[in-house]
C-alpha cells in the first residue's frame, strides 16, 4: 500500500489479487447478490485509490480497507431503498419439522439453514455487519475492533448481543422456542 | 467466574480460542450454572450453523474487468503529462479497446462481422432487388447493435454498463435513443468510471447537436473531480463557447477542487 501511495498505482493490482475474495464475501453475506457484491468489491479498490493519501504509513492494512468496504456498502444502501427480504421458497415448502428432535438437531435440518438465513437478513444492519465481519473474515479481535473503532470488549459484547438478537428471530420466525 | 464472563468466554472460543486454563475454569462455570450451559450450547450450535450458508462463487470476468478498469485508470493519468499519440496508434489501440474480453461476446461480435461481410460481399453484385434485401438486412444489424447496447446499458453490473458504453459507438449513424441513453448514463450511473466512459463515448457523438446538448449539462451534475475534468477537456478540444457559462458556475462554486478549478481557468482563458 505505501508502494501505490506514492504513486505506483499498477500495485494495487497485487492487492486485489490477495484481498478481492475476502471483500466479494463480505459484500456478499451482506447483500446476497454476486452482481452487486463484485461492484462493490471493485468500488473499494477504486476508492483505496482514490484516499491512497489517507492511508497513514506503517498502518495496518486490513482495518483500513474494511473501513473502506463499510462506507461503500453504506453509501450503497443510502442510494438504494433496501427491497424487503423474499426467500426464493414460499413459506409452505419449508419442511415440517419433528417437534421430538433436539433445538440442536433441528438446527442441523436444511430447512432451518434457510430460516437461520432469513433471521440473518432481518438483522438491523450495524449487527449483520458485525456478524459478519466476526463470522465470515477470518479476523482477529483488535482488528474488528480497528475496523469498528470500538475496544475489543466491546466487540465481545455486541457479538453476543448480536448472535443472542439472532437466535430470538429465528425462534420467533420458526414459531418455536429455545429448549 | 461469573455469568458475564461466561458470555464473553462464549465469544472467545468463537473468535480467538481459549487456552487451557481458560477452558477448564468456563467447564467449572458451565457445570454449575444451567442457564449459561443452554444459552451457550444453543448459540454456539447457532455460530456454526452460520458457517453453514452457501455463498456464490465470484464472476470469471471481475479480475480481467478490474484490470481492464485500472489499466485505463493509469493510461489516463499518464497521458496527462504526456505529447498526444500519432493518430495511427490511437487508431489502433482504439480499435483493440473494442474487441470483448468474453468469448460469448467475442463470438456475438464475429457473427455480425460475418454478417457485414456477406452484406458487403452481396452489395458488389447487387440487383435492384438485391439492394432492397441488403439494406433491410443493414437495418435489422443497426437495430440489433441498439438493442445489444440499451440491453447492457441496463444492467445491474458496472462491468456490463462499461461494455454497454463500449457498444454503443458502434451505433452509427448516432441513435437518438442510444444518445439519450448515454447521457442519462452520464448524468445519474453511481459509478464513476462508467459515466467516465460515457463522456469518451458521447465525444465521439459530438457533431449531434443532442449529445452536444447533453455534454454541456452534464458539467453541472457531475459531482466527481474525474469526471468534470473530462467534461472541461471536451470543451477544450471542442472549442465548445456554449459551455462557457456552465464553466463559470461552475468555478464560482466553493467546493470545486483545485485541480479542476485551475482546468478550468485554463480552459476559459482559450476560449476567450
Amino acid at each position: 500500500m505505501d508502494q501505490i501511495r506514492e504513486g505506483g498505482v499498477s500495485h494495487l493490482a497485487a492487492l486485489f489479487d490477495r484481498h478481492h475474495r475476502a471483500l466479494f464475501r463480505f459484500f456478499w453475506h451482506l447483500c446476497r447478490s454476486r452482481p452487486l457484491a463484485e461492484d462493490l468489491t471493485q468500488e473499494v479498490f477504486f476508492r483505496m485509490l482514490k484516499f491512497r493519501g489517507t492511508f497513514q504509513k506503517g498502518a495496518r492494512f486490513t482495518p483500513w480497507m474494511y473501513q473502506i468496504a463499510r462506507n461503500v456498502h453504506t453509501d450503497h444502501t443510502r442510494k438504494h431503498t433496501e427491497l424487503p427480504f423474499r426467500d426464493e421458497r414460499g413459506e409452505s415448502e419449508f419442511e415440517p419439522v419433528d417437534p421430538d428432535l433436539s433445538v440442536e438437531r433441528r438446527l442441523l435440518q436444511a430447512s432451518d439453514v434457510a430460516m437461520l438465513r432469513r433471521a440473518f437478513d432481518r438483522l438491523p444492519a450495524d449487527r449483520k455487519e458485525l456478524l459478519t465481519l466476526a463470522r465470515y473474515q477470518n479476523l482477529k479481535y483488535e482488528e474488528i475492533a480497528a475496523i469498528l473503532q470500538c475496544e475489543e470488549g466491546a466487540v465481545k459484547t455486541r457479538v453476543f448481543r448480536a448472535m443472542r438478537q439472532l437466535s430470538e428471530m429465528f425462534f420467533q420466525l420458526s414459531g418455536r422456542r429455545a429448549s | 467466574m461469573n455469568c458475564d464472563e461466561s458470555r464473553e468466554r462464549t465469544v472467545d472460543r468463537w473468535i480467538s480460542g481459549l487456552d487451557e486454563a481458560q477452558r477448564m475454569e468456563w467447564s467449572r462455570h458451565l457445570a454449575g450454572c444451567a442457564e449459561c450451559r443452554e444459552q451457550n450450547a444453543s448459540l454456539d450450535e447457532m455460530w456454526n450453523s452460520l458457517g453453514a450458508f452457501p455463498i456464490e462463487e465470484l464472476g470469471r470476468a471481475m479480475r480481467s474487468n478490474f484490470l481492464q478498469v485500472l489499466e485505463a485508470y493509469r493510461l489516463g493519468a499518464e497521458s496527462a503529462g504526456r505529447p498526444r499519440r500519432s493518430p495511427v496508434t490511437a487508431g489502433v489501440e482504439w480499435l483493440s479497446g473494442l474487441w470483448p474480453r468474453q468469448p460469448l461476446m467475442q463470438f456475438a461480435v464475429a457473427g455480425l462481422a460475418l454478417v457485414l461481410g456477406v452484406a458487403a460481399g452481396t452489395l458488389l453484385t447487387a440487383s435492384g432487388h438485391d439492394q432492397q434485401r441488403i439494406a433491410q438486412l443493414d437495418s435489422e444489424v443497426h437495430q440489433m447493435r441498439q438493442l445489444v447496447t440499451l440491453s447492457l446499458l441496463q444492467q445491474q453490473s458496472a462491468s456490463d454498463r462499461l461494455r454497454g458504453v463500449s457498444w454503443s459507438v458502434q451505433v452509427e449513424p448516432a441513435d437518438s435513443e442510444v444518445l439519450a441513453a448515454l447521457i442519462t448514463t452520464l448524468n445519474y450511473d453511481p459509478n464513476v468510471n462508467v459515466r467516465l466512459a460515457a463522456v469518451d463515448a458521447l465525444k465521439r457523438f459530438s457533431a449531434s447537436q443532442p449529445a452536444r446538448r447533453g455534454l454541456r449539462e452534464a458539467i453541472a451534475r457531475q459531482d466527481s473531480p474525474l469526471v468534470q475534468i473530462a467534461l472541461i477537456d471536451w470543451v477544450m478540444e471542442a472549442k465548445d463557447r456554449g459551455s462557457v457559462e456552465s464553466l463559470e458556475n461552475l468555478n464560482r462554486q466553493q467546493d470545486v477542487n483545485p485541480a479542476v478549478k485551475e482546468r478550468i481557468e485554463r480552459t476559459l482563458a482559450q476560449l476567450h
